[in-house]
């Protein structure tokens, strides 16, 4: 503090929380430090503070760092005389326990942070991932021996259903239904399974989760065990994820090494234990059956639901598998209760959910937000806005199963039902913004090549019809494209999406039926016009040097990587398009602006 | 017979609830892409370099502002943390000099 007549009071605006209280003080507090004409000595600033929210509205005042508890309107007219103006802490207001205020975020207006809920990412920058001590302190394992010393495994059941957690893999099946169905069918042994196979591009959500909070997951599974009477987990992570595998390894000895995995868990007669299966490169290995089949040492691919995991899984044998965010959500609802997680988020769509946000937007990363934000709020409050002030184009989600959302449903709420009506789906978490400067035929290009690439080849819709929906796309930014293809495009997408084995086929259309449906003037100026209107596509961009304005200055010339570019000095210069690799160098370079791109 | 809870209760240790300053660099594979390690390495050396017995400096994961990688948040018990983003081994070098020894926040090397 440089000034030490002057005083700071921090105000927790969470404005994600059931009780905005310190939202609606912080305006207040403004408004009566300058009726007394104190603005100027008083400094305010907007924070985060999780897991503070017991003291809410809550206020710091520093530089004495003092908290204050429960500050509402009426207990803030004395703070702010007596203590920020006047120098005298209002001693029974005040927080006496020593607090750690290391999970509070100042990040100046908040606004990245603000909105946010972080349930699954709770530990996430805060712990060392690779600390025990510190997984304890922030109540780890708490939720396990409150499960093993009061809970049956139907009411632990019970419990996860009441909260409405739904898949966090992108399927939004009812968490707690899935886990009654394993538990029910009669069996002499039952597994439970992690899906760490991450696979959707650009999605980073789980990689994120157990980098920074490995232990999470071994408690949630261990609890599910319980739950289900299983004594066998998997992890099956994909190896791309080195870090994850090494800290995820660790984490699994250490909670051996304690007695907390393994036999006889907290001296109880549960025995559990969690072993690694690491993927190899294979997206399809991230749906259900392929995983189960890879693990079993079989080639990963999948085969006809039903019978569904949940009744013949691993080996057979009846298996609960649930996404790494499904899981993180677990020893959260044990420890605070359905109804906690039930409040939050939508009538259909319970508790937060985890987004990995990139592409053309200012603040890239990760976020977790309750159910219901919607899309405008994610790109242009969290995200804050479009890099460069550039033209939203649209919203990828999803990933490769996914749709591009435009403009007109940025006001969306993220829950299950409202993405799909939107045209796309919540999928994995992947959240890709796009602008202006985006082709659209080139981004269903871009997912088909994915798909396509990553088909197994067992049924037919899929390892054919992937490969001639790629065949068109391609031929269509190449400038090859012609009028029947338009229709062709969405006839095969159909058949592909009704009559392939597993969800990568069933959904690999998705992208071309969303950009068809959405942008469809784009594919039209690519077929009629042969022009890319983003200026995308290679092929049918031409550069051009606009005789009018080129003064023959020879610096095009010059800098061409291909020496396509002829004209003596000071005559008009004119570019081969035969030979033009189209890198740009020209446009660059010219002092004039007379080279256009078109 | 132990009850989990009792069991639990003897594992915990108790929180760095002490005074120390606490620098935590932020290491998961975003943090490390941009440079974490060095910046890791950095604060060690100086801090051992400037003689300082009772900072921690930990590794964590992603607090989620992947594109203000390598951060590091430094925190104390009794003072607001401070999160610094963007940083390199020079940053690190005022950081420890300025900040941990001489106890004045960088202003300009935080998430403003």
């Amino acid at each position: 503090m440089a000034d030490s007549n002057k005083r700071k009071v921090v105000v927790c605006c969470g404005t994600a929380c059931t009780d905005p209280g310190g939202k609606k003080l912080e305006p207040e507090i403004k408004r009566m430090l300058a009726e007394r004409g104190a603005e100027d000595r008083v400094e305010v600033e907007e924070a985060v503070a999780y897991g503070m929210c017991k003291n809410c509205p809550m206020v710091i005042v520093e530089p004495e760092h003092i908290i204050y508890s429960k500050i509402g309107l009426d207990r803030l007219e004395r703070v702010i005389d007596e203590h920020l103006i006047n120098g005298k802490p209002v001693e029974e207001f005040r927080v006496t326990e020593p607090v750690d205020t290391s999970n509070i975020r100042i990040l100046g207006n908040a606004d990245f942070f603000g909105k946010q809920v972080r349930i699954t990412l709770r530990n996430c920058g805060v712990i060392d991932p690779e600390s025990f001590d510190d997984y304890l302190n922030m109540r780890g394992y708490e939720a396990l021996a409150k499960v093993l010393e009061t809970m049956t495994p139907t009411q632990v059941i019970d419990e996860i259903e009441r909260s409405g957690l739904r898949g966090r893999g992108g399927g939004g099946y009812s968490t707690g239904l899935k886990w009654r169905q394993t538990a029910s069918v009669p069996a002499e042994k039952r597994y439970v399974i992690c899906n760490a196979d991450e696979g959707d591009p650009g999605a980073f959500m789980d990689r994120s989760a157990i980098e920074g909070d490995p232990f999470c997951l071994i408690e949630a599974m261990t609890i599910g065990g319980y739950a289900i009477g299983s004594d066998q987990g998997y992890i099956y992570v994909r190896a791309e994820y080195p870090l994850a595998i090494k800290r995820l390894r660790y984490a699994i000895n250490e909670a051996r090494e304690r007695g907390l995995l393994g036999s006889n868990i907290f001296g109880t007669d549960f025995s559990f234990d969690i072993d690694l299966r690491l993927g190899a490169g294979a997206f399809v290995c991230g749906e259900e059956t392929a995983l189960i089949a890879s693990i079993e040492g079989r080639r990963g691919m999948p085969r006809p639901r039903p019978p569904y995991p949940s009744n013949k899984g691993l080996w057979d044998c009846p298996t609960l598998i649930n996404n790494v965010e499904t899981w993180a959500n677990v020893p959260a609802i044990i420890l605070n209760g359905a109804d906690w997680f039930a409040n939050m988020g939508t009538e259909t769509s319970k508790g937060t959910k985890v987004f990995a946000l990139a592409g053309k937007i200012k603040n890239t990363g990760l976020v977790e937000v309750p159910m219901g934000t919607t899309l405008r709020e994610i790109i242009y409050d969290i995200g804050g806005g479009i890099r460069d002030d550039k033209k939203f184009k649209a919203v990828q989600t999803g990933g490769p199963s996914g749709g591009c959302i435009p403009e007109q449903y940025l006001d969306t709420p993220i829950d299950y039902e409202s993405l799909l009506k939107a045209g796309s789906m919540m999928g994995s978490g992947g959240m890709i913004v796009m602008d202006e400067d985006t082709c659209m035929v080139d981004v269903a290009k871009f997912f088909l090549t994915f798909t396509q690439d990553e088909s197994c080849g067992k049924c037919t819709p899929c390892r054919e019809g992937t490969k001639r929906l790629l065949e068109m796309l391609i031929r269509i930014t190449e400038g090859a494209g012609v009028p029947e293809d338009l229709p062709k495009l969405e006839k095969l997408s159909r058949h592909v999406k009704k009559a392939s084995l597993c969800g990568l086929g069933q959904s690999a259309p998705n992208p071309i039926l969303s950009t068809l449906q959405n942008f469809r003037e784009e594919y039209e100026a690519h077929i009629y016009d042969k022009h890319c209107p983003a200026g995308v596509c290679l092929a049918l961009l031409r550069y051009y040097i606009d005789p009018e304005k080129c003064v023959g200055c020879t610096l095009c010339a010059k800098v061409c990587p291909v020496k396509c570019i002829s004209g003596a000095p000071k005559e008009t210069h004119v570019i081969d398009q035969s030979l033009c690799i189209k890198c740009g160098e020209c446009k660059k370079k010219c002092p004039v602006k007379a080279i256009y791109r078109e | 017979m132990k009850t989990p809870t009792a069991i639990l209760a003897d594992l915990k240790k108790k929180s760095n609830n002490d005074g120390h300053y606490r620098v935590r660099v932020g290491m998961a594979t975003c943090g490390i892409s941009a440079g974490a390690e060095n910046v890791y390495k950095a604060f060690r050396s100086q801090i051992e370099n400037h003689g300082l017995k009772d900072v921690d400096v930990i590794s964590t994961g992603c607090v989620g502002r992947c594109d203000l990688e390598p951060m590091a948040e430094v925190t104390r018990v009794g003072e607001p943390p401070v999160l610094y983003v963007l940083l390199d081994e020079d940053k690190v070098k005022r950081i420890v000099e300025e900040h941990l020894v001489g106890g004045k926040v960088i202003e300009e090397f935080t998430a403003r």
